[in-house]
């Protein structure tokens, strides 16, 4: 007999009681596991997300994670991030008719932090009309040529960066998810030509400082993975918001290429290529660089 | 042991027997469940301790780095570009140069870790995408250096250093650069004479 080495029942009871009590210990620990992993999770950087199999990066880090501590801060703080001065003023601009006979925009399209919640992760898009891919700055011009009828913004002018900020501010905190199939495939696979070809007397490609040397130091700098998902960002040394185009122009100008104008083709196409090699972060928008 | 206590045992007695028995497999099971926790929180806890910036290393292995030391040693340039020597203490402010050579954008040379301790703004701030400098002139044959200066890409095809005395073959060079090298011949006779130093 299997319990025979029970004498009594109070042995017999004494012993479940140990046992019982293990199997609450060990359940305990268990459920605690599990709310510590949950916890960890959610605690841990959120800017580090896994790429997905065939990517050309393991991890994916967003910039924040290469700022310094300083800078992290002041993106963080939401009294002092410059960058939400931008987005206050496109919340203004978004709500102000441009002119007597014109709709604002939240006229037709209400609040925006339902109708414009996505918008900023799924830009650039293709745009049947035109034929074309086309940018969030641009869908914005779109915008305001055919249903405000009035001039579309300059691109890089302090309006047109406000109200890309507030739109793109809408979609903080949701990972980027860009469409790269059908009618934008032909735009991915010219960005992606982009991405990896050597330009200017350096003779560099985007990949050889983002991909082949994040996370090494560039004399004083400390290089990052080059996403997107913090743009329109406030750069320190621009001492203002500045456009996803204009850092391409800045890393053009670093290995001494022509640049682009903003807007071109060529940097839309570029654009998507790398929202999707940054699919999975978090939009940062408005985020704070060096 | 005796069957002495069997006939004492009671319903009550066989529940508690029973559930002994079914919690006992419950807590075993669920010591399997929290060792594979353990298991778990301890593979995440490495994988959140890794990844950290310094350690993402994607470089080249030891495997391309010995074939590109067989392909240098058929491939150089004999003869010096100005047909004199050069002056090695010019050749090192252009290795520190921002503008000219900018080497240590992403080299290290040992020495100058010391030097930058006076002198940081001229000696700091140093590179660590390219091997270090020390030694170079150990590794290497002059000839050999000079072409690696001249067009490393003739040597390491896929490299990040840029080619200083070279313009064709590029795409999109800035108005302001077209059509000139990055140094002139004697820049690079002058840091060759600096590189041959760094035994
Ligand atoms: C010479 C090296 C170099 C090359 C080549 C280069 N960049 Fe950069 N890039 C930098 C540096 C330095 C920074 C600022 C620090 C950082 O974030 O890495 C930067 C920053 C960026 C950022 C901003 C990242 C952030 O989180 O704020 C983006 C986006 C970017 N680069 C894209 C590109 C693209 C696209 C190309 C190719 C056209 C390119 N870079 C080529 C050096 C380079
Ligand atoms: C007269 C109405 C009207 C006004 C005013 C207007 N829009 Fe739109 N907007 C539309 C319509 C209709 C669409 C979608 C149809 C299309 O694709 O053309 C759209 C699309 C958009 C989209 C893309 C949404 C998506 O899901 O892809 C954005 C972003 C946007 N508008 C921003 C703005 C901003 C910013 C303003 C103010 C400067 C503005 N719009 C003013 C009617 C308007
Ligand atoms: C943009 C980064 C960069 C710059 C700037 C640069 N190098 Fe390099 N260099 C490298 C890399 C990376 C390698 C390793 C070769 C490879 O790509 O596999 C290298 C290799 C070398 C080697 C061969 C070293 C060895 O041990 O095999 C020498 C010598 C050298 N560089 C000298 C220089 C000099 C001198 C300058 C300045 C005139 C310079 N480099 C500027 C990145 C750079």
């Amino acid at each position: 007999m299997i319990f025979s080495f029970y004498h009594n029942q109070a042995q017999l009871f004494k012993e479940h009681l140990i046992v019982s009590l293990l199997f609450v210990f060990v359940y305990a620990v268990a459920v605690l596991f599990i709310f510590e992993t949950a916890f960890a999770g959610n605690g841990r950087d959120k800017s580090i997300v896994p790429a997905v199999k065939g990517h050309p990066l393991s991890n994916l880090w967003s910039g924040y994670y290469y700022s310094k501590k300083d800078i992290q801060a002041l993106q963080d703080n939401l009294g002092e991030n410059p960058g939400l001065k931008y987005v206050s003023e496109g919340a203004v601009l978004w709500r102000q008719k441009p002119n007597k006979t014109s709709k604002s925009c939240s006229k037709c399209h209400g609040n925006s932090s339902i109708s414009m919640s996505e918008v900023g992760v799924r830009y650039p898009q293709y745009y049947a009309p035109l034929k074309r891919l086309i940018n969030l700055e641009q869908r914005i011009n779109i915008c305001r040529k055919s249903y405000q009828k009035v001039q579309p913004f300059e691109y890089e002018s302090k309006e047109l960066l406000s109200l890309t900020s507030f739109v793109r501010a809408q979609a903080k905190g949701r990972p980027v998810r860009v469409k790269v199939d059908g009618f934008a495939k032909p735009f991915y696979e010219k960005g992606k030509a982009f991405y990896f070809k050597r330009r200017g007397q350096l003779d560099m490609s985007c990949a050889h400082c983002h991909e082949n040397n994040y996370g090494k130091q560039l004399r004083s700098t400390l290089l990052s993975q080059g996403q997107s998902n913090g743009f329109p960002a406030y750069r320190v040394a621009w001492q203002k918001v500045g456009s996803l185009h204009r850092r391409f122009r800045s890393c053009n100008k670093l290995v001494r290429a022509k640049t682009y104008a903003f807007g071109a083709d060529a940097y839309v196409n570029l654009e998507l290529y790398l929202n999707w090699r940054g699919n999975g972060l978090e939009v940062e928008t408005p985020a704070v660089r060096d | 042991m005796t069957n002495l206590t069997t006939h004492r045992l009671n319903l009550n007695a066989r529940f508690l027997r029973a559930w002994f028995f079914v919690s006992f497999r419950m807590s075993a099971f669920f010591w399997i469940i929290s060792l594979l926790m353990v298991v778990l929180i301890g593979v995440s806890g490495l994988r959140a301790a890794e990844p950290t910036p310094k350690k993402q290393q994607k470089q080249s292995s030891k495997l391309v780095e010995y074939e590109v030391f067989n392909l240098i040693q058929s491939k150089s340039i004999q003869k010096s570009l100005t047909g004199k020597a050069g002056n090695p203490k010019r050749g090192e402010a252009l290795i520190i140069d921002r503008e000219k050579g900018n080497c240590l954008q992403c080299h290290v040379i040992d020495k100058f870790h010391e030097l930058a301790k006076k002198n940081p703004d001229t000696y700091g701030d140093m590179g660590e995408i390219g091997p270090t400098l020390d030694g170079v002139a150990t590794r290497y044959k002059d000839g050999q250096l000079r072409l690696i200066l001249v067009n490393a890409k003739l040597v390491f095809p896929e490299t990040i250093m840029p080619a200083y005395y070279r313009i064709d073959g590029f795409t999109r060079v800035a108005d302001e650069y077209v059509d000139q090298p990055i140094m002139s011949a004697q820049d690079i006779e002058d840091i060759l004479s600096f590189l041959k130093t760094l035994k």
